[in-house]
């Protein structure tokens, strides 16, 4: 990692606050439960109920992309019960 | 899909997985309450050259969300190839949700039980 690229925490914290200003109205009536792949230095994004679809679509157009995943209505892309990481 | 239950009752199945670099055969925990297909830790990634997709977060039993990196793979299940993405975690492997749609697993939950994994 170089030292100028962000922490992952902070593609997160960058993600959401993309997401809840300016594309969570857009998306959550007809969308609800796909993923949002989001790319964080453009606010660009695609949302498919295929996670890697909506990924490669946003890197065809972005091919430099960082990219945060968010699930439409769910507070994350994932759920994972009693695994210790 | 045939697999079997540990002595610690696991529920064990071994999932063809196919990256950039090799393929290999994964042995995988059955998680019924992990909603993607796989997870995988980084040394595995690493060998089979999966390609990043980006960072998702993770929520865990207690609430508390993790983030980790996500990478896109090649499994196999019942005889069919599909792509997938999958979760880094440094844990067993494990199989969930997403992997199991459209089948029927059935467990005989005891040391030595079978495990079996079949399309709908």
């Amino acid at each position: 990692m170089s030292t100028t690229e962000k922490p992952v925490e902070s593609i997160a914290e960058q993600a959401k606050a993309i997401y809840e200003a300016r594309i969570r109205a857009q998306v959550e009536a007809e969308h609800f439960g796909e993923f949002l792949a989001l790319d964080v230095d453009s606010g660009d994004w695609e949302v498919d109920k295929n996670l890697l679809d909506a990924s490669n679509r946003l890197r065809a157009r972005r091919p430099q992309t960082r990219t945060f995943f968010l699930r439409v209505g769910h507070v994350a892309a994932v759920v994972m019960s009693g695994v210790q990481i | 899909m045939i697999g079997f239950v540990s002595p610690r009752l696991w529920a064990m199945v071994q999932v063809r997985v196919l990256g950039t670099n090799a393929e290999e055969m994964i042995e995988a925990v059955v998680d019924t309450g992990f909603s993607a297909f796989l997870t995988l830790p980084f040394v595995t990634i690493e060998r089979l050259g999966l390609q990043p997709q980006g960072i998702l977060q993770v929520v865990l039993a207690d609430g508390n969300a993790i983030e980790t990196e996500t990478f896109s793979a090649r499994i196999e299940l019942n005889g069919e190839l599909r792509d997938v993405y999958v979760v880094h975690t440094e844990t067993q492997p494990l199989i969930g949700m997403s992997f199991l749609e459209n089948c029927q697993l059935l467990i005989e939950v005891r040391d030595g039980g079978a495990v079996s994994v079949q399309s709908l």
